[in-house]
């Protein structure tokens, strides 16, 4: 008899970014390294667990625009090529290297790409998600959807349809992606404002996740802390997030990423190398970018990087694992005594933490799996299981909150973002008008025009550019990613009120911001 | 952060961003050269990307128009500033802040203008909270026909809504139009317990919170999100120390 349980989420998001109109685009870039260090790692893990016979179980988001990027033709294309370039200039540097002490390094590197397209063209057969669909119909994990573009709900709440919208249409294209519906949501941001769950509830989500304090803080108490889910009233659940295993990977002075032995995230031959070399595998204009072959690891606080020795990383992952075990056990059996049910630690976690930023994280979490197996007091579940093992929950109100620093709606709402707000709210009041005018409309073109206008309310909606905002990282690309998406409504608007439209522009941005190529304005009537 | 400190990435992004020549083919002592050399020719009144912070005004702040940074904007999409609409709209940013911006449109303006015989319109924004039976009004201010403002009232759990009026020559005020109830995040431990939880677990919900990390989570300020703690990770690697106050600093982007 185990005394609780670990329940892993992962949330895997990147923004929907698409330039057709580019041959190389530097912030496609984000989705490229996402799949080659994060996502198909992750699953080539998921496959070993289930080869090798080790109990595996946790919910993984798999967000719209991200499903939608990896169903996309063009998108998909263009990474089959940067893999081969990838694994071209893996040859180039056994060539470079050999005889050196680092030799190894790039043969690593040689044999990890050639793993890599191995699997994507043989268990994956080109398609992600149907990795994915895989371990959902194994029983193994639970994949949640999330907004359908991002949208930080509580700041889109002017308008209720601009809500409705974002979870209509994630339910809907998951879907279609995956098979099934969606039990669980990952809001984005872990955002929540009083009154979501109603909405939740009615596109049939059993369940959400929130940070510590939004089931702490929670009306009444809830009397098993973070260590139970509450319902809200609309009978769906929330989760809240455990803190104790979230500090342990994300802080800085224990965090297990910091360790020195890890891979350094930064010193990268993008950056290192003679340009002549390096130039066909940076961006075609000269400037440097990473690519992904990092020989050094932390090695301290200083600049001074040695070598990277995987081997010891990968030690250094297992002994990472069992602590990391240990350490939920011992919690467990401290709440265990206090409560008359299992506990369940819930540990979220962006799922690009593990692989991308963290290269030995994918590892990590197999092993993490690896020891539990073995352990007799705590196992690993899914959202799905434990509420089918637990019906009956507390009803609270939970807190409005969020996952951002200091917890609340700040990093997406400040002086250097707020501008958004006024855009994003006469957009969607202004799409529901057109749409209950027009909702009957038998013209093609006025029927593309909202369709378009949809999808660029959508886009510009992604909390993403927000929060670039905030963080001050790709902050030009963000200012324009939200004008050119508010730009292209307002002149779509135009066009379908003067029964005048410019069919080349609207062709163009259709095929450029083509998210969702289903999409029916009338979601918003 | 001190250019000596700087690996080649980060003297190679600096070097990108102020336009330095021929950076890519440069080794790290040649960046170094070049970007010293760039700073002692060139003082930047402002750095190309303004952080929050520097931009940050103490709230409430003076009331602005709403567009972004200068240096942050191109111009290839245009878009309006405002839309001639009448609007209100009163944003939680969390239990001791609001954020509320507004517009009354141009044939709004005229129309009260005759109506109450006014020749220099005055609009006053005003914060309520409450519910029917009991509405208290927390704040009253004079603003123009369209802009934000920043609120520190602190009401958690409270039913807020922002409502903008005009006066008239006599000083009367008229309600032109109001925003939407919100209810504001707490940011405490709820008072309420019920009946099921003394049956439950009675005297040991203290001790479910304390391993809740309720005493933990509050010392550290809230944990940050995620994602910037990815942001967080790259400083960890490029060795610059940082503590979580300075983090909370750096990127609380207010």
């Amino acid at each position: 008899m185990s005394n609780g349980y670990w329940m892993l989420v992962l949330h895997s998001h990147l923004p929907f970014v698409k330039h057709p109109e580019y041959s190389y685009f530097l912030e496609e870039h984000w989705f490229y390294e996402a799949i080659s260090e994060t996502y198909i790692p992750m699953l080539q893990y998921m496959k070993r667990m289930e080869d090798e016979g080790i109990n595996f179980r946790f919910a993984v988001s798999v967000t719209p625009p991200l499903a939608e990027m990896m169903s996309d033709g063009m998108l998909m294309g263009r990474y089959e090529k940067h893999l081969e370039k990838m694994l071209e200039l893996a040859e180039k540097e056994i060539k470079r290297t050999k005889d050196t002490c680092f030799e190894h390094l790039a043969l690593m590197y040689k044999e990890r790409f050639e793993g890599l397209k191995e699997f994507y063209y043989g268990f994956l057969n080109k398609s992600l998600i149907s990795g994915y669909k895989h371990f959902l119909e194994c029983g193994n994990i639970d994949v949640i959807t999330c907004g359908f573009t991002h949208g930080f709900l509580p700041l889109l709440n002017k308008t209720e349809n601009a809500v409705r919208a974002q979870i209509e249409l994630a339910v809907t294209s998951h879907e279609q992606k995956f098979g099934q519906a969606p039990k669980g949501i990952w809001l984005p941001e872990c955002a929540y404002f009083d009154g979501l769950d109603d909405i939740l509830a009615e596109y049939g989500i059993k369940y959400f996740f929130v940070d510590t304090h939004g089931v702490l803080y929670a009306k009444p108490r809830p009397k098993y802390g973070v260590y139970a889910p509450v319902f809200t009233e609309s009978g769906v659940a929330a989760f809240g997030r455990d803190y104790y295993s979230s500090k342990q990977v994300w802080s800085s002075k224990e965090g297990y990423p910091g360790d020195v032995s890890y891979r350094d995230f930064y010193r990268d031959i993008g950056y290192d190398l003679e340009h002549d070399y390096i130039k066909p595998y940076i961006s075609p204009d000269g400037e440097r970018v990473f690519t992904g072959f990092k020989y050094h690891k932390i090695t301290g606080e200083s600049e001074y990087k040695e070598f990277y020795d995987h081997r010891v990383a990968s030690k250094k992952t297992e002994g990472h694992a069992k602590h990391f075990v240990a350490e939920r056990e011992k919690q467990l059996a401290e709440i265990a005594e206090l409560i008359d049910r299992k506990p369940v630690v819930v540990s979220p976690y962006d799922a690009e933490l593990y692989g991308h930023w963290w290269f030995e994280g994918p590892e990590f979490l197999y092993n993490v799996f690896k020891e539990m197996d073995k352990s007799e007091t705590i196992k690993p579940i899914t959202p799905s299981e434990y509420l089918e093992e637990y019906q009956t929950n507390q009803m609270v109100k939970v807190n409005p909150s969020s996952w951002g620093d200091k917890g609340y709606y700040d990093v997406w709402l400040n002086t250097g973002n707020d501008w958004i707000y006024r855009h994003l709210h006469y957009m969607s009041e202004k799409i529901v008008d057109m749409a209950k005018f027009h909702q009957g409309t038998t013209d093609d073109l006025t029927r593309r025009c909202l369709n378009q206008m949809s999808r660029e309310l959508f886009l510009a909606q992604s909390s993403d550019w927000a929060f670039l905002v905030t963080t001050g990282t790709a902050i030009d690309y963000a200012v324009q990613r939200t004008k050119e998406h508010i730009h292209n409504f307002l002149r779509l608007r135009d066009m379908v009120e003067n029964e005048d439209t410019d069919t080349s522009f609207l062709e163009r941005i259709e095929e450029k911001n083509s998210i969702f190529p289903a999409m029916d304005f009338r979601v918003y009537c | 952060m001190k250019l000596e400190k700087m690996n080649k990435k980060e003297l190679y992004e600096l070097a990108k961003k102020y336009a330095i020549k021929n950076r890519s083919k440069m080794g790290k002592p040649e960046l170094l050269k070049a970007l010293t050399k760039y700073e002692k020719t060139v003082t930047p009144k402002t750095t190309p990307q303004a952080s929050p912070e520097a931009t940050r005004v103490t709230s409430p702040m003076p009331e602005s128009a709403p567009p972004a940074p200068e240096q942050a904007i191109k111009r290839d999409y245009p878009i309006p500033e405002r839309y001639n609409i009448d609007t209100v709209v009163l944003l939680p940013v969390n239990p001791k802040k609001e954020y509320v911006y507004w517009e009354v449109s141009d044939k709004t303006i005229t129309d009260y203008c005759a109506k109450l015989n006014i020749a220099q319109p005055v609009f006053i924004l005003k914060v309520f909270q409450g519910d029917e039976d009991s509405i208290e009004e927390l704040a009253s201010v004079k603003v123009s026909k369209y802009g934000n403002w920043y609120f520190d009232l602190y009401c958690p759990e409270m039913n807020l809504w922002a409502e903008l009026g005009i006066l008239d020559s006599m000083g009367n005020y008229y309600p032109l139009m109001a925003s939407k109830k919100i209810m504001m995040p707490s940011d405490t431990v709820s008072k309420e317990i019920d009946k099921e939880t003394w049956m439950t677990v009675g005297e040991n919900i203290e001790q479910i919170f304390d391993l809740s990390g309720l005493n933990d989570v509050r010392r550290e300020e809230l944990l940050s999100s995620a994602r910037l703690h990815s942001e967080l990770f790259k400083k960890l690697h490029s060795g610059e120390g940082l503590s979580s106050t300075t983090l909370h600093n750096k990127q609380g982007g207010e």
